[in-house]
């Protein structure tokens, strides 16, 4: 095997050198053969019962799939698969569609595969501590499954209300409280699902490692590219019996990115620290006031949670750490209310930008905590140059920013100013020792910036990763991994457009 | 840098040359496990020099050293800042470590080495330079190669830094002891995982379990209450633990004439697996240290049985079997993604064809 294997790897290498694979797909046969192995109810191709599925949470990129197949069990599943397998037609996976790359972007000719159906909570254990769940079971859904034996799942995304696990895993989604508890890779035993080819895998062991190479943290955010998950085993963690959630208000962001430092130094991690900028505080007190102070530069949250001493301990380290450093408003929520309502603006920053402007890009770079500054001044700037404005929201704890940038979509040109100005902003994090995504993932979207970030050789690793479980690409094309020619043509293009303001940095 | 990558590919070129393996060593820490014994085959590639730590933020929680470099020093490092590595890697090069992917008794409460990791850069087999990941805690560009590479054993090539997460260190830690059997220590871990209580380690042998308190001052005295156990002396419990941590106890380096040593990896609260002689249990029972004869190979399917897997410790390869069907497929195909010729040896698996 190892040398056809390495034969075909070399000759796909260079096919991806070359250019973006196209597949020719016989749409009409395709049509029929999913409609003669499908139930109707599961299959649905007509316009109008499609259209929902044209974007994810990205509406600025659209495509309209050949069909959109909705099985009820993993045996429907594996035999979209097979038809797919069969036909030579790309398959993208979907949970709740609320990904914000694109990740679930249609393929044309392709057919979009979506778990949503498959919500069952099959078992939460609470002597063993793990929730086993089918791939469209809703993230909230695991914590409100486990609430009743004092257990809880605790990536969080601001999305949990909606988004899914199958969603979660293959973009390792994070959450306000990951600082302290981890993202997904860090709460995931086991996952299981199909190759696209519809062969079964099991990846990761709920004895909590895996033999053999680490398969289950590659599976994990790998975008739908790798696997069709549809059961998946998570960790559940004790509830802290005691939480204690804080409020600064700050006269600068700077002032406010220092006491994140001290706090951390100071031997804390607080299970969530996350900053506003003054604009996305205006923006969330418009759509939902919530009382955070309007007239701050920064408002910060930071919640301490464990045992009661543990956060009889910590509370007045880290009220004292925000007042010496500079805060001249701290509120300490005087119960579990008042502290959802401090959580539910940070949580509704992204729709208040809805509300504040027509449309809003929320980008997802992080950066080295260190120069929060320096990246909110080189984002004021661009905030002049490219004609739009930016609200600045972060997980401060982890230095993960997401700028949110209005524009109107409706006006000629400003979509892609915008999107251009979010590809500055991840460059720069790039330029300051960060990535261009840290939770959203890159997906259609951040497609340029992986020519950035990863050199060619890195690339063409991503690539054989991903011929490793699916040699013709069919699952989830033309995401994250850039083609040569791709790259090549952007680096031209950042040339020429005088954009490439970092050319005499080292990359790495 | 460059020095260790034209090292890397010349030793590439003479094993090519001379038809022979190339195996990775750090400190040669490993070298008494039957599957670091080098083969006369081989062109051994030493990271031992290149050592030093490229970046430290203790504000960012992140270390970001080179391969080479001793894990102690790390750790006095980390130290004199208050901050510690919670997973508690083995004792030798941080690349060994990582290559190994074992972590010490932490990982029960701060998870593993390979959760850890935020970052590598790595020589491939096929002589490229590749960096994965990076050096904050909040990245999803790519697939998390660095992560992949964690407990690969130089297989998918030499590790040549790697950037670790680091934690502050709890102010207070307290080791308390129990007279109890394996069953009865099992039971007791599973009535103290759903329990919010600053537990960081469990270890049982010999009768005897021992239970490490992390985290604040209040914090640990109240949950020694809610416990339990007589405390033990505080140079001891350390003393134990570092046993533990680099597997340098008897359990584990004074096997029997004609037995063999069994690690296996089980779900949590599985019951006792009632097969030859229980040594050690670490982390609330998922991981368990069985003495069986020499040759008997029914260990295999026993740990499949209760949904874990074997590793043979001692003995005769091979030490770890490959997973069948579609999984074991793609980690052949894996493999060759960076090591195309085949050229990388290491690790418990054997040879493959
Ligand atoms: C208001 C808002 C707030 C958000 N906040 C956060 C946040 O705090 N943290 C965070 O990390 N993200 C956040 N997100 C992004 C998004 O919710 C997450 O990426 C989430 O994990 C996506 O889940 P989904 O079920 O909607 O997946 P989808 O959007 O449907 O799909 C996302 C990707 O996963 C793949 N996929 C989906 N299901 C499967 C499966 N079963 N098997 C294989 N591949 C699959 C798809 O192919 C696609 O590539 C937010 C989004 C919104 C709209």
């Amino acid at each position: 095997m190892g040398r056809d294997w390495e034969a075909m790897l070399s000759a796909r290498v260079r096919a991806w050198e070359e250019g973006e694979r196209l597949f020719r797909v016989e749409r009409e046969e395709t049509l029929a053969q999913l409609r003669a192995t499908l139930p109707r109810e599961v299959l649905r191709w007509q316009p109008e019962e499609v259209a929902v599925y044209e974007c994810d949470g990205l509406p600025a990129l659209r495509e309209r799939p050949l069909a959109v197949a909705l099985p009820r069990d993993t045996a429907e599943v594996q035999e979209v698969l097979r038809v797919c397998a069969r036909l030579g037609v790309p398959v993208v996976a979907r949970g709740a569609g609320t990904g914000l790359s694109g990740g679930a972007l249609p393929c044309r000719d392709g057919v979009v595969l979506s778990l949503a159906r498959l919500n069952r909570v099959l078992e939460v254990d609470p002597v063993r501590c793990w929730a086993r769940v089918e791939a469209g079971v809703r993230n909230l859904a695991i914590s409100e499954a486990a609430a009743t034996f004092g257990l809880f799942y605790a990536p969080d995304p601001s999305s949990q209300v909606a988004c899914t696990i199958g969603g979660n895993v293959a973009e390792n989604a994070g959450g306000v409280h990951c600082l302290k508890y981890g993202v997904t890779v860090h709460h995931v035993l086991e996952v299981r699902g199909f190759t696209v080819d519809g062969e079964e895998v099991v990846l990761g062991s709920t004895a909590e490692e895996e033999p053999g190479f680490g398969l289950l943290p590659l599976v994990v955010g790998s975008e739908g590219m790798l696997a069709v998950v549809t059961e998946v085993t998570v960790r559940l963690l004790p509830t802290p019996p005691a939480v204690e959630c804080v409020l600064a208000a700050f006269d600068s962001v700077r002032a406010a990115g220092e006491a994140v430092a001290a706090i951390i130094a100071a031997g804390i991690v607080p299970a969530g620290l996350e900053m506003m900028d003054r604009g996305s505080v205006a923006a969330v007190e418009t759509f939902m006031p919530v009382g955070y102070p309007k007239d701050a530069a920064a408002v910060l949250l930071c919640e301490v949670d464990g045992r009661p001493e543990e956060v009889e301990e910590e509370l007045p380290q880290v009220l004292d750490l925000l007042h010496t450093h500079g805060a001249r408003e701290v509120r300490v929520a005087r119960n579990a209310q008042e502290r959802a309502q401090f959580w539910a603006g940070r949580k509704a920053a992204f729709p208040a930008a809805g509300r504040v402007s027509p449309d809003y890009y929320c980008v997802d770079g992080t950066i080295p905590r260190r120069a929060l500054g320096e990246m909110l001044e080189a984002i004021a700037e661009m905030e002049q140059r490219y004609g739009l404005r930016c609200l600045n929201v972060f997980h401060a704890g982890d230095g993960n920013l997401h700028p949110l940038i209005l524009f109107d979509g409706s006006r000629e040109g400003e979509w892609e100013r915008a999107e251009a100005f979010g590809a500055e902003i991840l460059e720069r994090s790039v330029a300051l020792g960060g990535t261009i995504t840290g939770e959203h993932g890159v997906g259609a979207e951040k497609i340029n910036q992986m020519c950035v970030q990863f050199s060619r050789e890195e690339r063409a690793v991503f690539f054989g990763v991903r011929a490793a479980f699916d040699r013709d690409g069919r699952l989830n094309p033309g995401k994250m991994i850039p083609s040569l020619p791709r790259c090549v043509e952007y680096g031209r293009m950042r040339v020429r457009g005088g954009a490439l303001p970092f050319a005499n940095l080292p990359r790495f | 840098m460059e020095e260790v990558v034209s090292r890397w590919r010349e030793s590439l070129a003479e094993a090519r040359a001379r038809g022979k393996m190339v195996r990775v060593v750090g400190k040669d820490s490993k070298g008494w496990l039957p599957w670091c014994r080098r083969g006369a085959d081989e062109v051994v590639f030493s990271m031992q020099d290149w050592q030093g730590v490229v970046r430290y933020e203790p504000s960012e929680l992140f270390v970001t050293v080179r391969a080479g470099t001793d894990v102690a020093e790390v750790e006095e490092m980390l130290a004199e800042r208050g901050q510690w590595l919670g997973f508690e890697p083995p004792p030798g090069s941080v690349g060994g470590a990582t290559a190994s992917g074992w972590s010490g008794p932490g990982a029960w409460r701060y998870g593993s080495l390979r959760g850890a990791v935020l970052g590598v850069r790595l020589l491939d087999g096929a002589g490229r330079l590749l960096r994965f990941g990076g050096e904050v805690i909040k990245n999803v560009a790519g697939f998390d190669v660095a992560r992949l590479v964690v407990g690969s054993w130089g297989r998918l090539g030499a590790i040549v830094e790697v950037t670790w997460r680091v934690w502050p260190k709890p102010a207070a830690v307290r080791t308390l002891c129990f007279e109890m059997g394996e069953g009865e220590a099992l039971a007791f871990a599973d009535r103290l995982r759903p329990r919010a209580l600053p537990l960081s380690a469990f270890f049982w042998s010999n009768g005897r379990l021992w239970l490490r308190l992390a985290g604040g001052e209040r914090a640990v005295a109240h949950g020694r209450e809610e416990v339990g156990g007589e405390e033990v002396e505080e140079e001891m419990a350390a003393a134990l633990w570092r046993q533990v941590r680099a597997l340098d106890g008897e359990p584990w380096r004074a096997v029997p004439e004609g037995m063999a040593l069994w690690r296996l990896a089980v779900p949590p609260g599985t019951p006792p697996l009632g097969m030859g002689k229980i040594l050690a249990c670490e982390r609330g029972g998922t991981v368990r240290w069985v003495l069986v004869p020499a040759g008997e190979e029914g260990v295999w399917k026993r740990a499949e049985e209760v949904g874990g897997w074997a590793w043979r410790w001692t003995g005769e390869g091979p030490w770890q079997q490959r997973r069948q069907g579609a999984v074991g497929e793609i980690e052949e195909r894996l493999q060759a993604v960076f090591d195309p010729e085949g050229r990388l040896s290491g690790g418990p698996w054997g040879r493959e064809e």
